[in-house]
């Protein structure tokens, strides 16, 4: 019986529990889509970008609530060792450092260029694919 | 098995189980378990990664033309997206209820909640097959094989070769889960996991329930952008 012991049983009222928490955040998310809060967005605009950005704050926020819930209960990281747990919270990090820096090229590219004195010519390596596929069909 | 009068009144829930015989070079069924979910935790991240890179290329080209993305997603149908969202779910929990079944012997549930996660697997694709048919029939593909005509936006194959990329090695996925929930299913016929053996059971466990998790991300970073119109 002490093997038993050793794997909990993860009890059945969070399984329940979690599945009808994730049903409903799915509604949610989909209701939050359904409002336009994008005339909110000339005063929390952080960047020159036409997306809104408190609709796609409130929808990763919703996912990362449904995904959290889907780590803790039904994979059972609340009952798991401490060792799984930190590979799961290290491998997020490592994401958000990976899209960090890859960001930190990529949104600030144009200025960077002005404060060099010179314009650098970044062209899109998919246009300039497709501009050459185009070209040799005709 | 025993089966003298004796022993079924003690030993009824575990009757007709295979057991299983822990392998030699570990010290104990306990330590076989953690190591095997520990290797899966490592696996798992690595699937995280490679899915990251995806998630990487949608966040660079979003910001760059998000006027793009606005457009490329009114051409998905949030309601196939949203019955999916809540098929997987509904999925993620029968299987861990499967788990559950499993830790506890109750082996006809297990074989139930394995069988109704498989279906719901195999309705995730069918609806994947007719967005996926669709948008062949109306040209919104990837890169040079987007052929749709009519839009003033020049980067849609951009937000189609996303789209198809993400939501394709998604649903291999989603394959490959239903290969091995099939598996388990044929398996659990078998009696092959119970209170001191489903190794297993939780480890396409944890495999299914990333690819709940990542699709929870995908439904409205593809799906949502542009609001929801009835």
């Amino acid at each position: 019986m002490s093997e038993q012991e050793h794997h909990h049983a993860i009890p059945f009222k969070f399984l329940i529990r979690t599945f009808l928490t994730l049903l409903v955040l799915t509604v949610v998310t989909v209701l939050a889509a359904m409002v336009d809060f994008s005339h909110f967005n000339d005063a929390v605009k952080p960047l020159d970008m036409d997306f809104t950005p408190l609709n796609i704050t409130l929808a990763m926020l919703i996912a990362i609530v449904k995904a959290s819930l889907v780590a803790t209960f039904f994979m059972g990281l609340r009952f798991d060792k401490k060792l799984n747990v930190s590979i799961l919270v290290a491998n997020v990090v490592f994401v958000f450092i990976f899209f960090a820096i890859t960001l930190s090229d990529t949104l600030y590219r144009g200025i960077i260029d002005e404060v060099e004195g010179k314009k650098l010519q970044f062209e899109s390596p998919v246009e300039a694919a497709k501009d050459k596929g185009s070209d040799s069909e005709h | 098995m025993n089966t003298s009068a004796n022993s079924t009144t003690a030993n009824n829930t575990t009757a007709g189980v295979v057991k299983h015989h822990v392998a030699h070079h570990f010290k104990s069924a306990d330590q076989e378990f953690q190591s095997a979910k520990l290797g899966m935790w490592l696996f798992l991240t690595t699937e995280v990664l490679l899915f990251s890179g995806l998630f990487c290329a949608y966040l660079i080209f979003r910001v760059w033309y998000p006027e793009t993305f606005a457009l490329g997603s009114t051409l998905l149908d949030w309601r196939l997206g949203a019955l999916n969202t809540l098929v997987l779910i509904t999925s993620s929990f029968t299987m861990a209820w499967g788990v559950r079944n499993a830790q506890t012997n109750q082996f006809k549930a297990l074989t139930i909640n394995l069988a109704i996660t498989f279906i719901c697997a195999g309705i995730f694709m069918v609806v994947k097959y007719f967005e996926y048919t669709h948008k062949i029939h109306v040209g919104t593909l990837w890169g040079a094989s987007f052929t749709a005509g009519g839009f003033e936006e020049p980067h849609l194959h951009i937000f189609f070769s996303i789209y198809f990329l993400m939501t394709g090695l998604h649903g291999f996925h989603v394959l490959i889960g239903m290969g091995v929930i099939a598996w388990l299913f044929v398996r659990s016929l078998k009696r092959h996991f119970y209170a001191e053996y489903f190794t297993p059971v939780e480890m396409v466990g944890l495999y299914w329930h990333l690819v709940d998790l990542i699709w929870i991300f995908l439904f409205p970073l593809l799906y949502l952008i542009s609001g929801v119109k009835f």
